[in-house]
């Protein structure tokens, strides 16, 4: 069973909201054989940020398993400040929203447009329309330099795109373990730029400065 | 007063060894009131030794090519100061130096004008106003012909960093505090903490409104804001800095052409961050303006992509005939190869129980150059040149709320008189920053007068100057869509090649039958670096020498249609 699974909780950037996401998936480390497959996982914005997850349940779950496992997946979810959305995806067709869920507001409120952004952003991975990609097909063999004809080979990426410049098969392009390409209308694309020594490196990297020491 | 000899900035390309305030055989008595007063200054601060030598803050190559390029101008009755409106010290959490230490090396590198702009926050406001004013003040003191400012780098509610400041005057703390206490973002947040929230933004403009109700109510005579690295995180959107400009078009009037930070880009093998040229490394987040590309977030040839996009940002509102500038800056913090480190209270700026509370104590010198620091001094690198009626703070702010400015790079040029006339035979005519009335159908000159560098930069080279295009593009009135950044009428009209080793260059472009108003502005290349097939700036590499890749931008002069 497919599932495309939806989180959001109040973040100060990206990296945190990845965190968070990989620290929730810990939770089912302990599954063994019914150990849910993550086969892709996605960042988007809208207002607040969002990160969904294209999870396969293996056969051994079963389809009565499944639902409590997805029963557990929201529950985690909850218990760690998620606001969750779970949906079952069907060949190209979009998640059927299944769950939706809210850890207990603080405020009192509840923060309706924060559903509508969570199935906003399942609609955007399903389709491949948009979406910040943190893992996908091959990003963990990736090596930490490698030529785009490499890269586009070894990995799910489709297109190595360089700002202001031009790149060849031959390009080599430096990784240094942190790759995050993105969708556009159904094909993943990395961004890149120059260096200074005629390598190109990904466009976004991991350890961006912090203006005044990250205090603003 | 400043025709076609050396102006009065010609006295910055000073050197320490002839002045007797550093010669300790001159006795006291035999100095000058304002001499003696610039002795105790540097002997307070360490700086002038028992050999009577001045020391030094910084070391390394850079430094030891200190005497820079004064910049010069004929253009009639102005003088044309260098400046920088974005420096911090020891009162911002992120910095280091002293007030005295900026003065100093800003006076080395024929810096005629400086603000300081600490970050706000509520330590700030408190304690640190307060505390920079009395360094400010001794400054001023000690370096009568230096005019130091003090200003705020504000958190605009919504948006990124601004430089605000205002002349001095009795009330200038308080008119600080109060404006940062009531309208920085930093203090806001807690309340308010969605950053990107039409709340905020309606703060900032009640902030620029309150600005320009100061100096009509005759409290200060003038007020200025500049939005800072206005493209580092996406940020300041299109219809905010509309905005900005609309609630106070006397007060908030321009960016940052060119970010400071420009040597965060050099080696870590060189002793820089290898970051990127600006520290502009960032990428769009939820509080981004979603239509700004991603190259918006580089850096091209050092300048900010709003500015140096021509068709972009900065034309499209100079296209609707905003009055709106660029500077180039420092935002120096701590700086390339320096020895000095911060010094007591680090971790404790924020903390109301710490002594260190708002103000760091005095850095200390290590002895050996820091590894990983992205900055230059005030005038090292970027120098904002204004043309000021007299050399005084309300004369500078007035030619840069006129923006009679122009920026550049490594000192690329010595001197720029840029004039827009009927005539090429003219000498006089309309500057930067002014307006031109032509008639229907009549012809309109821009004359353009450079002084090539004849002296080493910091870097120890004389920059040659390659190439100068005259950007021009239709003035189509106030645009109804606010968030629109493209104007795809404004183009490159004329490239001039420069001739190799020419020191006086002269270059004149005619508008013949002119039949609709526009405007015209210039920049300059010492034309090692473009983007491929193309005379555009580079988006930058990284690592990258900032030396190796120069530009100058002017302000523009705009036709209108009598």
């Amino acid at each position: 069973m497919d599932l495309t699974i939806a989180l959001h909780t109040p973040t100060v950037d990206l990296p945190e909201l990845e965190h968070h996401v990989f620290t929730w998936l810990r939770r089912f480390d302990d599954r063994g054989e019914h150990r849910p497959i993550v086969r892709e996982i996605a960042t988007h914005m809208r207002g607040r940020y969002v990160a969904t997850l294209h999870v396969t349940l293996p056969g051994s779950v079963g389809t009565e398993n499944a639902a409590t496992l997805i029963d557990r997946f929201a529950g985690d979810a909850e218990a760690c400040g998620f606001h969750v959305a779970i949906g079952e995806t069907h060949g190209d067709v979009a998640s059927r929203c299944c769950v939706d869920a809210a850890p207990p507001s603080t405020d009192g409120t509840n923060d309706r447009t924060a559903h509508h952004d969570l199935r906003d952003s399942m609609v955007e991975h399903d389709t491949q329309r948009s979406g910040r990609l943190v893992t996908f097909d091959g990003y963990d063999k990736l090596p930490m330099q490698s030529t785009v004809a490499a890269i586009t080979m070894s990995s799910a990426i489709h297109e190595i795109r360089a700002l202001g410049a031009d790149v060849s098969d031959e390009t080599e392009v430096v990784l240094d373990g942190f790759v995050r390409p993105q969708y556009e209308a159904g094909r993943i694309v990395l961004y890149v730029t120059a260096r200074g020594d005629g390598l190109f490196q990904t466009y976004e990297t991991a350890d961006p400065h912090q203006c005044c020491g990250g205090l603003h | 007063m400043c025709s076609d000899h050396q102006p009065e900035s010609g006295d910055h390309d000073h050197d320490h060894r002839h002045d007797p305030v550093n010669d300790l055989s001159v006795s006291n008595s035999d100095l000058s009131p304002s001499d003696l007063s610039r002795r105790h200054f540097l002997q307070g601060i360490g700086l002038l030794t028992a050999a009577g030598t001045v020391g030094t803050f910084a070391v390394g190559t850079n430094a030891a090519a200190a005497a820079t390029t004064p910049v010069a101008a004929a253009s009639g009755e102005l003088l044309w100061l260098s400046g920088d409106h974005h420096i911090h010290t020891q009162y911002s959490p992120d910095a280091q130096y002293t007030v005295a230490q900026h003065v100093v090396q800003a006076k080395r590198n024929a810096i005629d004008w400086m603000v300081i702009t600490d970050h706000g926050s509520v330590a700030h406001e408190k304690v640190s106003v307060a505390r920079t004013n009395v360094d400010v003040t001794s400054a001023r003191n000690a370096f009568p012909d230096m005019l130091v400012f003090q200003g705020l780098e504000w958190n605009i509610p919504g948006a990124e960093h601004g430089t605000v400041f205002f002349p001095p005057t009795e009330i200038e703390v308080l008119m600080l505090q109060l404006f940062e206490g009531t309208f920085d973002g930093a203090i806001l947040r807690p309340a308010n903490p969605k950053e990107n929230s039409p709340f905020m933004e309606g703060k900032a403009t009640d902030a620029i409104y309150w600005l320009a109700e100061q100096v009509r109510a005759g409290r200060v005579p003038a007020a200025l804001f500049f939005a800072n690295h206005p493209s580092r995180r996406g940020v300041d959107s299109p219809h905010e800095i509309r905005n900005w400009n609309d609630a106070g078009p006397g007060v908030a009037v321009g960016m940052e052409g060119a970010p400071g930070h420009q040597a965060a880009g050099i080696a870590k093998t060189l002793g820089g961050p290898e970051s990127a040229r600006g520290f502009y490394d960032n990428t769009p987040t939820i509080d981004s303006f979603p239509g700004y590309p991603l190259e918006a977030y580089r850096t091209f040839g050092g300048f900010d992509w709003m500015t140096a996009t021509v068709g972009g940002l900065w034309d499209s509102l100079l296209t609707e005939g905003r009055r709106w500038w660029i500077t180039a800056n420092s935002d120096s913090h701590s700086v390339y190869q320096d020895t000095f480190r911060r010094g007591a209270g680090d971790g404790k700026y924020a903390d109301p129980t710490s002594p260190f509370f708002g103000a760091y104590g005095n850095p200390v010198d290590t002895g050996a150059a820091i590894a990983g620091n992205g900055d230059f001094w005030p005038g090292f690198y970027s120098r904002t040149v204004v043309g000021a009626k007299a050399r005084s703070y309300v004369s500078v702010m007035q030619a840069m709320g006129q923006g009679r400015m122009w920026v550049m790079h490594g000192d690329l040029i010595s001197a720029l008189d840029v004039r827009v006339n009927g005539t090429s035979m003219a000498n006089d005519g309309i500057t930067l920053g002014g307006s031109y009335s032509v008639k229907r159908g009549g012809d309109v000159v821009v004359t353009i007068k450079i002084t090539a560098a004849t002296k080493p930069n910091n870097n120890g080279q004389i920059p040659q100057l390659a190439r100068v295009d005259l950007i021009s593009g239709p003035q189509t009135g106030r645009t109804v869509d606010k968030d629109t950044f493209k104007a795809a009428g404004t183009v490159v009209t004329k490239s001039f090649d420069v001739q190799k080793g020419a020191k006086d260059i002269t270059f004149t472009y005619t508008f013949k039958d002119v039949r609709q108003s526009f405007y015209v502005r210039l920049r300059g290349t010492d034309g090692k670096a473009t983007a491929p097939g193309s005379i555009e700036p580079r988006l930058d590499p990284n690592p990258i020498d900032p030396w190796s890749d120069l530009w100058f931008y002017a302000n523009p002069i705009f036709i209108d249609l009598a």
